[in-house]
């Protein structure tokens, strides 16, 4: 063969020399925070963990939470810093890991409707990484016919709830729950049962409650401090289906009160909370799954919820 | 006085009464052994400018020809011309009817004479006109595709061997008017779009037209492909049959009666082991499609009456349990009829119903959900040609259309939703063509009425075509070109998976402006030698609506897509040069791409800045070619992964803690579309030797595809880092017999 046959050869299969291809960009290492202050109880907690660069490309090589140890974790409420010790929490869901949680845990502390914290979070490892919240104010919550449980008015007349929200508040949530007692023998236990806000009925047996979301403030903001009202209506129905579901499992049942919770959630909770969660949006089309943070240098979330709640005595 | 009245009579009258003395030949150009009308044909009348080239139907109309004898020629590429003596005649038109003989074709005389098709190419800025010949001119891959044959022309490109599916300039997927004699198809595409659903043995020609294109295609907002079928044979029944390493097909035609002709056409496939080694995956995909069609000749009208029904099947279903099975079908009725109404008025009119519906059946997967989309769509088009006096064409049309689309899905929030909605496309245009001097000008304005009624739209509906071509020197043209465009169907998908197989059509909402393009076409064509053809063209493309993903939705209250914009400009070279031994053929796009939505540019994965095919026919013997094709193409964007962490979704956080949640891997992604993929090439040979055994001719032909085994990336699974490359090195074989 002649030298330019040899040569074109060599030419050919050396255009089949592959690139070399990764899909992986440049890896860095950063700080995942997850933390949700609430007026709701009196511990708070941060979760604290890293992300990964698996081996080769699946994520579910990594066998092993990572949790981030050893951490300054503080929050800052004006003069006033709170500073979280590390601690074990159960892990309540066990497919992917088993070992307990490494969590960071504030008690006694209770946040504060109305007041702005910082969190930060320093890991002589790791780096660190910072965030800020605004709690919303406090808010009020009422049943606007609570008379229906009193008798009065038309028996088909659904369940308003109004809740009283504050200006920084984005989203919001109002639950309903019914305290009812069952006779068990010769004592009466009590016990509470969230209403739902409508309820599908296919056929005979077959039902289906809903229950409210967490939705997005349709009043305007309006001035800081100020509070909007906004309504949630609980169908008369979905009620008489709870009832006749509850007294079919306790014959002997009386009510003892209702229990109405209003929710308010900050923005960045809000926006969070929904981007995790399919955008709480039934009739979407989406399939991705967009992220959002405002940790500052990290991911995850810094948000906050405010708790408030009006109690109607049954009895 | 009496010289006044002589002076008018002659400046106004006596032109008249030659007109009136004047009459038009007419008739059709058909193949003689066949019977089968040749589109594209140049009819002249010889030793004057006069002349005409017959339209799709085979028809052609030479205006207001004065008394006299004349001899008027035909001819066509791939066959012989024939030339005709007639006396004309004051009085009633003249019908020449021509039966041209075929004759053995070299790629060189399509690529470089290209006069047959001059009639579209001359004036358009933006047009391709391809016939079987150009089809099989392109090394295939396991077997001959009209869709992976267009993707050689300048502007065109395709994400991946594996896929016909094309962008054209910069515009997506879904922005591609497919026309099968008329009628819209909505999913052209066999197998994950690995080839196009129409045999390349049933099309007898195909119009391409990348941008700026007339004002009879509606509805898309980049390109056309027109595809019109063969007819069948009127003087003998006759069969092809052809078989390679994927499929077998079984081709017959023939007359049914005086005037009245049959086609059925049925392919299937056979080896599914093929996929495998074109993916290096185990592909259980079965497929099949057919059609039939009957035509007949209309008489004195010159024109035809047909109709055909076309359809075709997908499966891939797998055997395990936690795989999803998809389907796909695809059907279409048409009713098509063409032929002059009045002395110089002709009419192609088609009414049609087509489907589309793909499923996904998730059975017990947990990584998809299932889902079905559905297009069903009846409607009617009709174009009239109106011939004057001074050779000017007037255009008039308009379109009718009642889709119905349908979405079904289990969506992120895990409810099943079905997205459904009927309306009506309904369209209606004019255009002029003319020809002042070394200007020639097509002048067209298309309104969309369905927006202006349905969605109360304004001045945007208007939608202007423009094209001009000026002859500068020897055989040299420079032409522009500008052309609004609208959308109001388009496709959903993840646009952050790798590949896409499940494209669902939906109508755009209403609270979103349609899909709009204005396209600007420059370009200067010629040849440097007699031999060397060049064309020469830079474009640009403004989206001023487009639909895109909203990045910034939070809730319900957001809408899921919102307008944006997009732009696309750039550079496309064609030389063809031809010998009688060797042909090449060299087409280079140069261009940009980039989609601007919520505040974020970003260039969509469609972007490619340097495309190159270069096409080589060697004819070293009689009936034998060796053909080359090297495609080299920089690299699509992509979006790399930056690393993993394990998301909350928080879910319960209102009805219990969350502290103990484990969460999911959610991939941290870089950029968008910020990185590129490894550059592409490849080279693909073949060598085709055509036989004839009388009465059987046939071709045997050995094609390589990849023949030096180059590893293109086509997509990567991010949570298992498989790396699906684009087909390997890959020996096939045809054999085709036909009688």
């Amino acid at each position: 063969m002649k030298p330019y046959a040899y040569l074109a050869l060599c030419l050919v299969y050396s255009a089949g020399c592959d690139d070399p291809f990764t899909p992986k960009g440049p890896y860095q290492e950063r700080l995942v925070v997850y933390s949700i202050l609430t007026n709701a109880a009196d511990t708070q907690y941060v979760r604290l963990f890293r992300t990964y660069d698996p081996p080769r490309y699946d994520p579910y090589e990594v066998l092993f939470d990572q949790p981030v140890r050893g951490a300054d974790v503080s929050v800052t409420e004006g003069g006033n810093v709170i500073r979280y010790q590390e601690g074990l929490t159960k892990r309540t869901e066990t497919g992917r890991y088993r070992d307990d949680i490494v969590a960071y845990r504030a008690f006694p502390f209770r946040a504060q409707p109305g007041k702005s914290y910082a969190l930060s979070v320093v890991s002589q490892q790791f780096g660190s990484v910072s965030s800020s919240v605004s709690v919303p104010g406090s808010g009020w919550v009422e049943l606007v016919n609570s008379y229906i449980f009193f008798g009065q008015g038309s028996d088909k007349e659904d369940f308003v709830a109004r809740g009283y929200i504050r200006a920084d508040t984005r989203g919001f949530l109002i639950r309903f729950y019914l305290d009812y007692e069952f006779a068990e023998g010769s004592t009466w236990v009590q016990r509470r049962e969230e209403m739902a806000s409508r309820v599908s009925i296919y056929g005979d047996n077959l039902k289906s409650y809903e229950y409210p979301k967490l939705v997005r403030r349709t009043s305007p903001a309006g001035s800081p401090g100020s509070l909007a009202y906004e309504r949630t209506v609980f169908s008369r129905e979905a009620y008489k289906e709870k009832l006749n579901d509850l007294g079919a499992k306790h014959p002997h049942l009386r009510l003892v009160g209702a229990l109405l919770i209003l929710t308010q959630v900050e923005p960045s909770l809000y926006t969070y909370y929904n981007l995790a969660n399919g955008f709480q949006d039934e009739y979407s089309i989406r399939q991705d799954l967009p992220d959002w943070s405002n940790i500052k240098g990290g991911y995850g979330v810094f948000g906050a919820m405010v708790e408030d709640s009006a109690y109607i005595s049954l009895r | 006085m009496l010289h006044c009245v002589r002076v008018v009579f002659f400046i106004l009258i006596l032109p008249i009464v030659l007109v009136a003395q004047a009459v038009d030949i007419r008739g059709v150009v058909a193949d003689s052994a066949t019977g089968e009308r040749i589109p594209f044909a140049n009819i002249m009348v010889v030793g004057t400018t006069r002349g005409g080239s017959s339209n799709l139907q085979g028809f052609y109309l030479i205006p207001s020809v004065y008394p006299g004898r004349y001899q008027i020629s035909a001819s066509s590429i791939g066959y012989e011309t024939r030339t005709k003596t007639v006396s004309v005649q004051a009085g009633q038109p003249l019908v020449v009817n021509f039966q041209l003989p075929s004759k053995p074709v070299e790629f060189s005389e399509v690529i470089i004479t290209d006069k047959a098709k001059r009639e579209l190419t001359e004036i358009h800025t933006s047009v391709h006109v391809l016939d079987q010949r150009d089809i099989r001119a392109v090394p295939m891959a396991v077997q001959e595709d009209v869709f992976r044959s267009i993707r050689i022309l300048p502007g065109i490109i395709s994400t991946s061997d594996v896929n016909s599916q094309f962008y054209v300039r910069g515009g997506a997927g879904d922005q591609n008017l497919i026309l099968l004699d008329g009628m819209r198809i909505y999913n052209p595409y066999h197998a994950f779009g690995i080839f196009s659903i129409f045999d390349s043995d049933i099309i007898k020609a195909t119009e391409v037209y990348t941008g700026a294109f007339p004002p009879e295609f509606s509805g898309r907002l980049s390109s056309v492909v027109n595809m019109t079928t063969r007819t069948g044979r009127s003087n003998a029944v006759s069969g092809r049959a052809n078989i390679n390493f994927l499929s077998t097909k079984l081709q017959l035609d023939g007359p049914a009666m005086e005037g009245v002709t049959w086609l059925m056409s049925a392919r299937k496939s056979l080896f599914s082991q093929t996929f495998k080694n074109f993916l290096n995956k185990d592909l259980p995909l079965s497929f099949y499609d057919g059609f039939v069609k009957v035509t007949g000749e209309a008489g004195e009208s010159h024109g035809t009456i047909s109709g055909q029904a076309f359809f075709s099947g997908d499966n891939l279903r797998s055997a395990s349990p936690n795989e999803p099975d998809y389907s796909w079908r695809t059907g279409a009725v048409g009713f098509v009829a063409s032929g002059l109404i009045q002395d110089r008025v002709y009419v192609h009119a088609v009414g049609f119903e087509n489907s589309f519906k793909a499923t996904r059946d998730a059975k017990q997967s947990k990584e998809v959900t299932p889902a079905s989309t559905r297009v069903v769509e009846t409607g009617v088009r009709a174009n009239a040609t109106f011939y004057t006096d001074s050779r000017d064409l007037y255009f008039f049309g308009f379109e009718f259309s009642f889709p119905t689309v349908e979405y079904s899905l289990v969506n992120n929030y895990g409810v099943p939703r079905t997205l459904s909605s009927s309306f009506v496309e309904s369209y209606t245009w004019a255009r002029y063509q003319t020809s002042q001097g070394r200007l020639l000008a097509d002048i067209g304005l298309n309104l969309d009425m369905g927006s202006l009624f349905a969605r109360g739209g304004g001045f945007e509906v208007v939608q202007p075509r423009v094209n001009l071509s000026y002859s500068l020197w020897d055989n040299w043209k420079g032409k522009v070109s500008y052309g609004r465009f609208i959308q109001n169907m388009i496709t959903v998908n993840n646009e952050d998976d790798v590949i896409t197989i499940f494209d669902a059509w939906i109508r755009i909402p209403d609270e979103l402006e349609s899909e709009q393009a204005d396209h600007y076409v420059i370009g200067l064509e010629g040849n440097l030698l007699r031999t060397l053809s060049t064309s020469f063209q830079a474009y640009y493309k403004d989206y001023n609506s487009l639909v895109i993903y909203n990045r910034d939705k939070v809730d319900a209250l957001d809408p899921d897509y919102i307008n944006g914009t997009g732009e696309a400009y750039g550079f496309e070279a064609l030389i063809r040069f031809g010998t009688p031994l060797v042909d090449i053929y060299t087409a280079y796009t140069l261009g940009w791409t980039s989609i601007t939505a919520g505040g974020l540019t970003y260039y969509p994965r469609y972007d490619r800045r340097h495309n190159l095919n270069l096409l080589t026919i060697f004819h070293p013997l009689e009936g034998f070619d060796v053909t080359f094709r090297w495609e080299v193409g920089s690299g699509f964007p992509f979006t790399q992964t930056i690393g993993y962490y394990d998301r909350l979704s928080l879910t319960n956080i209102f009805r219990g803690p969350y502290v103990g949640e484990t969460g999911k891997p959610y991939s941290i992604l870089g950029g968008k579309n910020a990185a590129r993929l490894p550059t592409y090439h490849r080279l693909d040979a073949s060598a085709t030797y055509r036989f004839s055994l009388d009465p059987i001719v046939g071709s045997f032909g050995v094609h390589i595809v990849n023949v030096y085994n180059h590893r293109n990336v086509f997509y990567f699974d991010r949570k298992t880092g498989q790396q699906i490359n684009m087909l390997p090195f890959f020996p096939t074989a045809t054999l085709s017999i036909e009688y």
